[in-house]
């Protein structure tokens, strides 16, 4: 899928694997298989019914074989604070590259958690 | 306007035709959609952009619930407990579930964005059938047997069962049993399938295997 499709009807974690799956070839079962997860289990991500984020490693595993953006996915999934979760799924096209600036840039991820905490 | 569709009574044939319908449709869009055997019946809902998923199911004050459909989120649950059940169950329940989608939902309502949320679609087994709980027993118990016709004609379709018993003496159980592993379902569904077609007829109460009319006529 198009990625601005996916901003267009405002795709979820679960909904961005799923067609990513299909478009692969993969049945539910036969991509559970590849990711070492439980086919239920991978059917509760598909349809954002998993309580907890999947961890990091499953997404970086899911994004692996579907071909897809690692960081997007893992912002997607919702693997931060609670209370920026929205925002963040809202922006998760930007947060991988404001992530990766902050991790090469101390000074300016300094700059962010100032802000940050200012605005807490 | 109603999510589910108005009661009305399908021939055996106009279901098969529906489900062969569907194979073809699967046939025709190519890639990992043709239909193999045994039927993976979650790549039909794939192909018809429906979820699955597995999930527990809690009981309401009816009882245990095998599975459901959220028309409106496109959505088919099944309960985590049927993973337990012999195989081909699973496969038996979500093609069951399919057939209600394809004959039972109103799909033009289902896609319908500004409809309300509706109560899902439950499924309970046959238990309430056996109980009389539902006031609409007659109708219920129809399009039960209408789901579960459909389920039987998606995983066993006439024109696969006509190549897989080539060769077969479908008097002798072992060759049901192999038959069986070849299609993914369980002997019950496969015993009634081909009891339906007529090709074989066993008494009840009874484990011998006649041959049915349509193996001594046709």
């Amino acid at each position: 899928m198009k990625e601005a499709d996916r901003e267009a009807t405002g795709l979820t974690f679960g909904k961005v694997i799923r067609q990513s799956r299909k478009d692969k070839g993969f049945s539910q079962r036969e991509l559970a298989h590849r990711i070492d997860v439980d086919f239920t289990y991978l059917s509760k991500l598909e349809n954002d019914r998993s309580e907890y984020p999947p961890k990091e490693e499953v997404i970086r595993s899911l994004a692996a074989h579907l071909d897809l953006d690692e960081e997007e996915l893992i912002v997607l999934a919702g693997r931060m604070p609670q209370a920026y979760e929205e925002f963040l799924k809202q922006n998760y096209k930007t947060m991988p590259a404001l992530l990766r600036r902050m991790r090469e840039n101390p000074e300016f991820a300094q700059k962010v958690f100032e802000a940050a905490s200012q605005g807490e | 306007m109603g999510i589910f569709k108005p009661y009305r009574f399908y021939t055996k044939a106009q279901i098969e035709y529906r489900a062969n319908q569907l194979l073809r449709q699967m046939r025709r869009q190519g890639s990992q959609f043709v239909p193999q055997w045994p039927l993976d019946p979650t790549l039909v809902a794939d192909f018809l952009d429906l979820g699955v998923v597995w999930d527990a199911i809690a009981a309401d004050e009816e009882g245990a619930i095998a599975a459901r459909i959220l028309p409106l989120e496109r959505c088919i649950e099944i309960n985590e407990e049927i993973l337990d059940m012999p195989p081909g169950f699973q496969e038996s329940t979500l093609a069951h579930e399919i057939g209600h989608w394809l004959l039972h939902v109103d799909l033009e309502a289902a896609e319908d964005t500004s409809q309300k949320p509706h109560l899902p679609f439950v499924c309970r087994g046959n238990r309430e059938l056996r109980e009389g709980i539902s006031p609409n027993l007659t109708q219920l118990q129809s399009i039960e047997w209408q789901a579960q016709y459909f389920a039987s004609c998606l995983l066993m379709p006439r024109h696969v069962l006509e190549e897989m018993r080539e060769g077969r003496n479908l008097t002798e159980w072992a060759e049901l049993y192999a038959m069986r592993e070849q299609l993914g379902v369980s002997i019950s569904n496969l015993v009634n399938r081909l009891q339906d077609l007529e090709w074989i007829y066993i008494p009840k109460r009874s484990r011998q295997i006649y041959p049915g009319k349509a193996l001594i006529y046709g």
